[in-house]
């Protein structure tokens, strides 16, 4: 089943093409990636998918709904979650009120139940604790919960960032480079971890310029260059397509050669 | 007719001062992306410190003025680092220079308030005696020099900061400060030299409006202070032909407004237009767009 | 465990042991002078703690929060003089009008960023104070409005000092109580999740400005109740009161007090209320004072709220209850 149906998006600034009719599908209870040299029009297809910017042209559909040009914050409510490439957590709230942000779109009590800390208010909230420390747990962030985000290190800022995501049960996921700033063994952690996602119902778009992490552990593969879907396919082909090699060679190629 | 001409005289004075302090907004917003509210009452500060150099040190006009002027850079370029210098190297949240900067401007308030008292001066003025006479009305000759006066510098400030290269380094900063630091600018000597200009600016503008009013008291920084943001905010923060467009455009309103709706009003358009523009055009007349990034 | 349970006990009887002696301290003062002050101190903190909502916990500056008290003030001391309607309907119009000129003033103001926010509200602030001022048929322009009718509660007119003290400091109280629950709610945490980053508290979902117009909303309705009860306790109100250096004051309360804590703002309304009155012999330094104590506090730098001594106090104060919570709860576990 399709969970997500991406068919033609467009998307320019000014006179420079971002993104020009790009398609792709993700399969539910899959790890689709999106790869490509830098300034492939990546994370610009992210921020349509996330209503950042407005498609020009072009449909997105979740699990059959339109999901195009929604303000941002009506996505959490269709159904997709996502990370940012450069950490966006919320560094002077603690561990797990980061995740108690991701939960409350979630939470239906209005201000009159707040003003008067009524039953259903406490209810909720006691609900919302439960859920995000679960989430804590399964990523092992738990012992950290009462702790201010920005004392941890990177790494595990990163791992917070994916579970405020996960906490709003996304039908979709977007990773945005998720291993970027990690350490090798980190990054070994965090390929597990997501690999185990699909198992628990999630399903994955990722963007991410680790080759070795896309390689391990997606099940279809997108090449975007200078903002087209150049190649696709499982890893085993994306990676001997001359049209790949081409496009990493052309630009930066070096240092992803290097990376994969 | 003839009184349309008149008050059109009368607004552009008013406009000139405006535009003049509003360069200094700009700059240091452009810069420090900090709304200063020491700016205004700098403005009272130059024209107080010309007071008291022509009147009551009883130097010459000339000498007293230019004296003035470089003393007002100077207590800018005091203030900045004696106060914001701290903060922003420690990268402090903007509101506290912008608490910063109130606290300055009472500080500076009181001195003047302690030393020169609450009462209202007699300040000296130019070419006294001398007018041109319209209709049934007189324009002044300090008034048309003030003109000229303030078309010269505007024209010498744009030539400063176009084609010289201090002033592209200060274009730089405005641009993007990290960068430019990047690029071997100093920003923290830059920064100085924004406060000592936009400073000096508002002392001449001070003294001016003074002079074309013919009296000073303590009030009249809190009494241009908004109208002036309002003359920056409308041409755009950070352009300065568009502050100086705002002020214009203000002086003149405010002056028509008092001529012909009655003076009660004569404060209120300032307002509005801020207001109205901040919602309707928030980037201002010439302001450019800027694309939120993600 | 038994040690932490008493801790979790003193934690729920603190507040109701602080209001108890909140309540029996005026019965204590017989200074007219102090209960002045005090009655001061309450209206003040009602200020500072809904601007802390707006401004301290969400981060959206703004200098015109003035203006609110000053539209809550003329309309409760309007709607009594025209009407004669009992004060707490006043009070509750002055609220609902306040909080309807939050919303139309907040609902384009805070799609602005930064300093633009700023400015607006400055320029908001003097629009209200030259409307005050100049709608004179309306607000008797300079003047002011005189013989605002004292508050009635069964028929009896509140006029002591003590009086009027309890009767602000309940206020106080029901703000405070309704702040502080709006902080440990949902939408607490969200205005402090736009604070921090905009752009992922949109992504969590949180509708950004209509959170942020809503808190402001709520500030304007508490600041223009405050203003009814300052009308109807001074009896007498002018435009002068309600001018942008006012605003100033309010929000150096918030800052003082810590950016965010509706204890530090109550604690630094009543320091800067009071201060300035002990400065009185001082009377022509007492600005000077004031400016340099504001310059110094920003330089002594007490932005994050932990980092002030009052913070540091009450994060040490909290780091004991949370550990006996938190030990508590792994028990329970």
């Amino acid at each position: 089943m399709e969970r997500l149906k991406v068919q033609d998006i467009c998307k320019s600034f000014g006179g420079l093409t971002a993104v020009s009719n790009v398609s792709f599908q993700v399969e539910a209870g899959q790890i689709v990636s999106i790869i490509g040299p830098n300034g492939a029009g990546k994370t610009t297809v992210f921020n349509l998918l996330t209503g950042f910017y407005t498609c020009d042209a072009g449909s997105i559909l979740l699990d059959g709904r339109p999901i195009e040009n929604l303000p941002p914050s009506q996505y959490v409510k269709e159904g997709v979650a996502r990370t940012f490439q450069n950490l966006r957590v919320f560094p002077a709230m603690t561990v797990l009120e980061n995740v108690l942000i991701g939960y409350q779109s979630k939470i239906e009590y209005g201000w009159a139940d707040a003003i008067l800390r009524t039953p259903r208010l406490r209810e909720q909230e006691r609900a919302a604790r439960e859920a995000a420390m679960e989430i804590l747990e399964r990523l092992k962030l738990s012992a950290f919960a009462g702790e201010r985000c920005a004392g941890l290190p990177y790494g595990l800022q990163k791992k917070l960032e994916i579970a405020r995501a996960l906490v709003c049960s996304p039908r979709l996921l977007l990773l945005d480079e998720p291993a970027a700033g990690l350490n090798p063994q980190e990054t070994a952690e965090l390929a597990d971890f997501v690999h185990g996602l699909p198992e628990q119902g999630f399903t994955i778009l990722l963007i991410e310029h680790d080759m070795s992490l896309v390689m391990d552990i997606s099940n279809y593969i997108y090449v975007m260059d200078y903002g087209r879907v150049i190649s696709e396919g499982i890893p085993e082909q994306v990676q001997k397509d001359p049209k790949v090699i081409e496009a990493y060679i052309g630009q930066g190629g070096i240092r992803h050669a290097s990376e994969g | 007719m003839s009184s349309f001409l008149f008050y059109t005289v009368n607004g552009l004075v008013l406009g000139s001062t405006y535009a003049l302090t509003s360069i200094g907004y700009s700059m240091v917003y452009g810069i420090l992306e900090l709304v200063n509210f020491t700016h205004s009452t700098v403005y009272m500060v130059g024209a107080y410190l010309f007071y008291i150099l022509a009147v009551v040190a009883g130097l010459p006009m000339w000498a007293a003025f230019l004296l003035a002027v470089f003393m007002t850079g100077l207590i800018g370029v005091l203030y900045e680092r004696l106060t914001l210098r701290p903060l922003r190297v420690r990268h402090q949240p903007k509101f506290a220079m912008l608490i910063c900067t109130i606290g300055t401007s009472i500080v500076l308030q009181n001195i003047f308030f302690l030393t020169m008292g609450s009462e209202t001066h007699q300040y000296p003025s130019l070419f006294e005696g001398h007018y041109l006479r319209v209709g049934g009305f007189n324009i002044t000759a300090v008034q048309l020099v003030i003109i000229v006066a303030t078309a010269v510098l505007l024209l010498a400030f744009t030539l400063f900061i176009n084609h010289t290269r201090v002033g592209m380094a200060m274009q730089a900063c405005a641009q993007d400060g990290e960068a430019a630091g990047l690029m071997g600018i100093s920003v923290d000597n830059i920064v100085s030299l924004t406060f000592f200009i936009g400073s000096a600016m508002a002392a001449v503008a001070g003294v001016m409006g003074c002079m074309s009013y013919r009296s000073v008291d303590i009030s009249i920084g809190t009494a241009i202070g908004t109208k002036t943001f309002a003359s920056t905010v409308l041409g755009g923060i950070g352009v300065f032909y568009g502050g100086v467009v705002g002020g214009l455009v203000i002086g003149l309103t405010e002056v028509y407004t008092a001529a012909y709706l009655g003076s009660n009003y004569r404060n209120i358009p300032a307002f509005l237009i801020l207001i109205l523009i901040l919602f309707l055009k928030p980037n201002g007349l010439f302001g450019k767009k800027t694309l939120k990034k993600v | 465990m038994q040690r932490n349970k008493r801790f979790f006990d003193l934690k729920r009887i603190l507040p109701l042991l602080l209001a108890a002696a909140m309540y029996a301290a005026p019965l204590a003062i017989t200074n007219q002078y102090v209960l002045r002050v005090c009655v001061y101190v309450s209206i003040y903190s009602i200020l500072a703690c809904s601007l802390n909502l707006i401004s301290g916990v969400c981060g959206q500056v703004s200098m015109g929060h003035a203006a609110f008290y000053g539209v809550g003030a003329y309309t409760s001391a309007l709607i009594a003089l025209s009407f004669g309607l009992p004060w707490p309907i006043c009070l509750l119009a002055a609220g609902v009008l306040s909080a309807l000129v939050g919303l139309l003033i907040g609902t384009p103001a805070l799609r602005l960023q930064g300093g633009y926010l700023v400015i607006c509200t400055v320029g908001f602030n003097e629009l209200v104070r030259l409307i005050l001022l100049n709608w004179v048929s309306v607000t008797r322009g300079p003047m002011g409005l005189t013989n605002i009718p004292r508050p009635r509660f069964f028929g009896v007119a509140i006029h002591s000092g003590r009086q009027y003290l309890y009767l602000s400091m309940t206020l106080l109280l029901i703000v405070y109580i309704t702040l502080r629950n709006i902080l440990h709610s949902r939408f607490g945490r969200n205005l402090r999740a736009i604070k921090e980053d905009e752009t992922a508290a949109e992504t969590m979902g949180i509708r950004v400005h209509r959170e942020k117009v809503t808190a402001f909303a709520i500030a304007a309705g508490f600041a223009g109740m405050a203003g009814s009860m300052l009308a109807h306790y001074m009896l007498y109100i002018n435009p002068n009161l309600f001018i942008g250096d006012f605003s100033t004051t309010i929000l150096s309360m918030v800052v003082l007090g810590g950016m965010g804590s509706m204890p530090g703002s109550v604690a630094a309304a009543t320091l800067l209320t009071v201060i300035p009155e002990a400065l009185r012999e001082l009377d022509r330094y007492r600005m000077l004072i004031y400016g340099l104590m504001l310059i110094c506090m920003m330089l002594g730098k007490n932005i994050p709220w932990d980092t002030t001594p009052l913070g540091r106090a009450a994060a040490r104060l909290r780091g004991r209850v949370k550990i006996a919570r938190e030990s508590e709860h792994g028990g329970k576990d």
